[in-house]
């Protein structure tokens, strides 16, 4: 029993951060975000959900250099914690276990 | 490209001051791979939709001891709640709440606009230069009317005779052909006396402006050039001095360019090119209006020395006609005065003025008839939503909490149409130029927002 379950917007978050690996940051999740759901995530939508991953225990997070595309505004980088990692296995073997059996309806190739 | 100051400002106040610094360099960040991709318009709106959207998501401060500590955060938890249920009531109402913000934003953007020219001609008539208010012009008054123009003999002996100005300058316009390379357009310049920049108080934006040693007879031809074209034609060229265009055919050097506020010695109109009064004769070849007594074409302008009186001023340019009178007979009923830029005659304020103020009246009335619609669509609300404050009031919201909440609605309506007029200001500049007089005049439509 997974200790607390993710909203669809955290997997996002959660997956977005796994991808990008040691250059997630805030702005790099939204375009990741963007780039693989196709969906115009809020800045401040992924800001707040980031906080909340932190606060469960899922995310932490470390100041970055300044760069001076942002006007000399350093990164926050976030990087999984090792609960965030299971939870991100957890969710997707729950996707897996309802897609079981599904293969022609959901199209997959056998 | 910065991303709107107002969206910007309202972001860091609604971000935890420890959080602040890499949340907004994330806008910042998708801001600007935005307005690269596609376009400054598009970014700022996209901007303004992320800021609203932080805005409307903000928590109602979950308090970090920085937040304690600060005295404003009580009125800011005021403002976050009942700006949020004002967002929400008016978000049940979308159909009210466009046409509210759309009747306002058009009614408030058009008297911005409007304003700005105003401005732009009445109350600042000659931007670029030093305190342009200061500035006077030389006028005769004679029995058959006033003489706005001098000629250039006359102007010669008003600038030795008035010394109580730091110095009077005199110009003319005229269209010319300026063939920069291969390709030629028509454009507007004004031919200058050697001090004109010097009494204006205008500063080059590079090389250097036009001097009283090049307003001499057999002087090298040399011109100065506006902002406008050093950015059009020359893209801001850093070494542009030097460069030889063709004005009027005659081949003529750039030895500098004008500041980008500067737009040329006549209220409301933009030149783009500058050239000493010696460059009459190559302009108009065997009119020698250099040495033409009767032929009065010159628009003189001075400024009056900082320690000098206007009335001394008066009396030494009254003393100016009596010696031309002395030297060349005539003169019997002229007299000279000198007159504040903005309510000399001629020019183009004369003709600018009517327009502009019929135009603020109609902006005015436009305002007025978009609030009174706002207001009956108000009304009608309010009695639609009668059964919704007696709850509000049986459930214990005193009076005054009732009246904060709808204050806030107005001031959010007020807010988005300002924000709407500030949107709609993006284009209304370039749709002056309908109302501009028909004119061949090179009428300046500057707007403090598209200024350079």
């Amino acid at each position: 029993m997974a200790p607390a379950t993710l909203g669809e917007f955290e997997q996002f978050v959660l997956f977005a951060v796994a991808h990008l690996g040691r250059d997630a940051y805030g702005a790099a999740v939204v375009e990741a975000i963007a780039a693989r759901t196709g969906r115009d995530a809020s800045i401040s939508a992924v800001h707040t959900t980031l906080d909340r991953l932190e606060q469960k225990g899922f995310l932490r997070s470390r100041f970055g250099e300044p760069t001076p595309q942002r006007g000399g505004k350093r990164k926050r980088h976030y990087a999984l914690t090792t609960s965030g990692v299971q939870a991100l296995r957890a969710s997707h073997r729950t996707w897996q276990r309802l897609a079981d059996g599904l293969g022609r309806l959901l199209g997959e190739q056998p | 490209v910065s991303p709107p100051w107002l969206a910007r400002w309202l972001l860091a106040r609604v971000t935890s001051p420890d959080r602040r610094e890499e949340r907004l360099g994330d806008f910042e960040e998708l801001y600007a791979a935005r307005a690269a991709s596609r376009g400054a318009v598009r970014a700022r709106l996209w901007f303004w939709r992320q800021t609203l959207r932080a805005l409307a998501g903000a928590r109602p401060a979950r308090r970090s001891d920085a937040d304690d500590r600060r005295s404003a955060s009580a009125a800011w938890s005021i403002v976050s709640t009942d700006g949020r249920a004002a967002w929400h009531t008016l978000r049940r109402e979308p159909g009210f709440t466009l046409i509210a913000v759309l009747a306002l934003g058009a009614a408030i953007g058009i008297n911005a606009t409007v304003f700005s020219w105003i401005n732009a001609v009445l109350l600042d008539p000659l931007p670029g230069t030093a305190r342009s208010r200061d500035l006077l012009h030389l006028t005769l008054p004679e029995r058959t009317g006033t003489a706005a123009t001098v000629s250039y003999p006359e102007y010669t002996t008003f600038a030795t005779h008035l010394a109580s100005l730091t110095g009077l300058a005199a110009r003319d316009d005229l269209p010319v052909g300026l063939a920069i390379g291969t390709s030629v357009e028509r454009t507007w310049a004004e031919t200058v006396s050697g001090n004109f920049f010097e009494v204006l108080g205008v500063r080059p934006a590079a090389g250097r402006l036009l001097s009283a040693s090049d307003d001499r007879s057999g002087a090298p031809a040399v011109v100065v050039i506006s902002d406008r074209l050093w950015r059009a034609r020359f893209d801001r060229d850093p070494a542009i001095a030097g460069r030889v265009v063709r004005v009027n055919g005659a081949p003529m050097t750039i030895v500098g360019v004008t500041p980008p506020a500067f737009q040329g010695g006549d209220p409301g109109l933009a030149y783009d090119l500058w050239l000493p009064l010696s460059a009459d004769a190559l302009l108009y070849p065997g009119l020698e209006r250099l040495s033409a007594r009767g032929m009065r074409w010159l628009r003189a302008v001075g400024r009056l020395a900082p320690d000098a009186s206007i009335d001394a001023a008066h009396a030494e340019a009254l003393a100016a006609v009596g010696s031309l009178a002395q030297a060349h007979g005539g003169y019997a009923d002229t007299r000279a005065a000198l007159l504040p830029l903005a309510s000399a005659p001629g020019g183009s304020i004369p003709g600018l003025r009517p327009v502009l103020l019929v135009l603020a009246g109609m902006a005015a009335i436009v305002l007025l008839v978009a609030c009174g619609n706002v207001a009956s669509l108000m009304i009608a609300r309010a009695a639609r939503r009668r059964r919704e404050l007696a709850v509000r009031a049986s459930l214990g919201a005193t009076r005054f909490r009732l009246m904060r909440q709808l204050v806030f609605e107005g001031a959010l309506l007020g807010a988005g149409g300002a924000a709407a007029a500030a949107i709609l200001l993006l284009w209304t500049p370039d749709l002056l130029a309908a109302f501009a007089p028909p004119s061949e005049l090179p009428i300046s439509r500057r707007c403090p927002w598209t200024a350079p």
